[in-house]
């Protein structure tokens, strides 16, 4: 059975630091650095994990990474410090503030909000491996109540459910290897995409695994054969699935997909949703955690080629290349000229599964 | 031997008699698993007293030929359980100890199988005989007999009529009066068969299996199984009743040990955590997010919790 990488997270220090927005471009802000721990309370600490767990464990919206940057003075140099010496308080103190100096100096834009950066090392997974978690939270606004009867403004809330506002980059050490995993909001969406390239790129010197177009023909070929393979799904609802399955991967706006992302959007039926999500993790991905996958179409272009054929008045028959090749035949085509009387005539070796209104 | 002789000699041994009936029923007691569930009533056992014991040496046409001997239930105790099933496990308790030799002297299956038209009294009837041993400080000689009767709840209460209305002055009953009485048998012997079906149906339910195993398991892992059980474990279940049937039991069970270190390490984290139920809860997180959020009777953000200890994602933020 798959475990999360991220199971039984442990957090064993905390240490906080800040960093501003530039008034102009490429100007150097120094950040405010802390030299001591941060002290999280016994109701705070579960939160911040429910936090990380709900933006980077198994089914989130982060993805998986390759590590680019390993010079020395990159963030990995720095976490591989912290895993290196981890009963040093100095050391963690020390490399925190570092990779806070680097996140500042990696925002040069200046619309890019400052925020609190939070540094955590701890332990998690069945075997209990080290990780190391940087989060950027942006400070929000909002009130709180404070007398019975008073409510009172307050502009420094952070980490707030509103996941919008926030970062997070996260090492694991494993036995043979180091994985990273990132999330950041604007990574989802392809017109924000440009957003996310400082931390991810910039700052945390990771770069799109080299493995995205095979995941994604994967996650194409693997979802069409849930579908398609699928008894409890009448023709109709698979007509219908096959029509949303190709939306979703040609959807301009969609910088990545995620099977729990394409069953809560299109199946319906939470009982086939784990179904699809157990169909996928054990056929599909065996040694992969059901995160995002970048979107990249380049192992399946040709499946998602769309053939169209117009007619007049607006009519139109569309399908896949491939198929529409082989299942669409033009009998006859009468132009009119003899009898007056335009037609065509077309043989498709498939039944109407669906017909839109 | 005189009645004088038979009075000396049971006034002499019935420490002895007083202490194998102690020891054996510590014994049993010591080995039958919920044993506060299974027993009905609170067995003790009892000594014959004098008077009872010489009418039925002498007087009540027994023909012993040595009856101080011969008389077997001297000491006895009974067990009253609701079903037939739970018989059998008293009867192999008593049938497996080493420390005594055992014989049976009424099997009620046995007599069935041999008057299959007849209803009568019935009862598990063992006599077992001691080993020498020392039990708190008296010696006991080998071969002291003591009675032990095992039965169920209605055939204790047949039993209870007989005696107590029946034939308690050895007046023979009339025919009409015997015909009631077997008739009343034949029909606890039914209602024992039905109750013996409901529990059947009951262990059956894969529901009912599914809670079986969580308890298992979670005692197994604590390690404690004085933990208190809380209602909310089958409430909790009760809401995914339709999602479990055998195929669901048959694969929680070969993964359920996956989940003991984390039951274990998260065990003080809030009162779920604390109870067998846990364990479903964190294999659905694992295999079946969405109708494990989808059916969860209580607030969300009580299960939140559960999904972050798998390091699963609830992936409902904005």
């Amino acid at each position: 059975m798959h475990l999360s990488e991220f199971l039984n997270l442990k957090i064993s220090r905390i240490i906080t630091h800040e960093i501003y927005q530039k008034k102009e471009e490429s100007e150097k802000q120094e950040p405010f650095l802390n030299s001591s721990l941060t002290e999280f309370d016994q109701e705070a600490l579960p939160i911040l994990e429910q936090r990380i767990i709900d933006a980077i464990g198994a089914g989130s919206k982060s993805v998986e990474m390759d590590i680019a940057n390993k010079n020395s003075e990159s963030v990995y140099d720095f976490v591989m410090n912290i895993f290196g010496d981890q009963s040093n308080e100095e050391v963690f103190i020390q490399k925190s503030q570092k990779i806070t100096t680097r996140l500042s100096d990696s925002q040069m834009a200046k619309n890019l909000p400052g925020g609190i950066v939070v540094v955590i090392d701890g332990i998690c997974g069945i075997s209990a491996i080290p990780f190391v978690i940087i989060i950027k939270a942006e400070l929000q606004n909002g009130f709180r109540k404070s007398a019975k009867n008073t409510i009172e403004y307050v502009k420094d809330l952070l980490l707030t459910p509103q996941q919008k506002l926030y970062k997070m980059g996260a090492f694991i050490r494993q036995p043979d290897t180091v994985k990273a995993f990132v999330y950041d909001y604007n990574m989802s969406k392809t017109d924000e995409s440009g957003l996310a390239a400082y931390f991810y790129d910039a700052f945390l010197g990771l770069k799109m695994l080299h493995t995205d177009k095979h995941y994604t023909a994967l996650f194409y070929n693997g979802t069409r054969q849930f579908i398609n393979d699928n008894s409890n799904f009448d023709v109709e609802k698979k007509y219908d699935l096959n029509t949303g399955l190709y939306a979703y991967l040609k959807s301009d706006a969609l910088q990545t997909i995620s099977i729990q992302d394409f069953a809560n959007n299109y199946i319906g039926d939470p009982k086939e949703r784990d179904n699809y999500s157990q169909f996928m993790e054990e056929n599909v991905f065996p040694d992969w955690h059901a995160r995002s996958i970048n979107k990249d179409l380049s192992n399946i272009k040709s499946k998602l080629k769309m053939r169209k054929m117009s007619f007049g008045e607006n009519i139109r028959l569309s399908g896949p290349s491939d198929i529409f090749e082989q299942k669409v035949h033009i009998l006859e085509e009468n132009t009119g000229a003899e009898t007056g009387e335009i037609s065509t005539i077309l043989k498709i070796d498939s039944l109407i599964y669906g017909f839109e209104k | 031997m005189t009645t004088e002789e038979f009075c000396q000699q049971y006034a002499k041994d019935k420490i002895i008699f007083e202490t194998w009936a102690n020891y054996v029923l510590e014994k049993i007691l010591s080995q039958i698993p919920n044993a506060d569930k299974i027993l009905k009533i609170t067995p003790t056992y009892r000594i014959k007293d004098l008077d009872s014991l010489i009418a039925k040496a002498f007087y009540r046409n027994k023909n012993y030929s040595n009856p101080y001997d011969d008389i077997t239930d001297k000491v006895g105790m009974r067990f009253v359980v609701l079903l037939e099933d739970d018989i059998k496990t008293i009867s192999n308790i008593v049938e497996h100890e080493t420390t005594w030799t055992h014989s049976k002297d009424r099997d009620y299956e046995k007599e069935r199988n041999n008057e299959p038209v007849s209803f009568n009294y019935q009862s598990m009837h063992y006599i077992v005989r001691s080993t020498i041993l020392n039990y708190n400080g008296i010696d006991i000689p080998q071969n002291i007999p003591c009675e032990i009767q095992i039965r169920t709840l209605l055939q204790h209460a047949y039993s209870e009529l007989t005696h107590d209305r029946v034939y308690k002055n050895d007046f023979d009953p009339t025919k009409q009066v015997q015909r009631i009485v077997a008739r009343s048998m034949a029909f606890l012997e039914t209602t024992d068969e039905y109750f013996q079906k409901v529990s059947a149906e009951m262990d059956n339910l894969p529901i009912f299996k599914l809670y079986e195993l969580l308890k298992k398991q979670f005692f197994s892992a604590i390690q404690d199984d004085k933990k208190n059980i809380s209602k909310v474990n089958i409430f909790i279940l009760q809401a995914y009743s339709e999602i479990v049937d055998d195929d669901f039991v048959s694969k929680i069970t070969s993964n359920i040990a996956t989940f003991d270190p984390y039951v274990q390490s998260n065990i003080s984290s809030s009162i779920l955590n604390c109870q067998p139920i846990i364990y479903f809860i964190y294999y659905m997180s694992c295999k079946a997010k969405a109708q494990l959020i989808h059916k969860w009777p209580l607030s969300k953000e009580e299960l939140r919790p559960f999904l972050t200890q798998m390091g699963v994602s609830m992936d409902d933020r904005i």
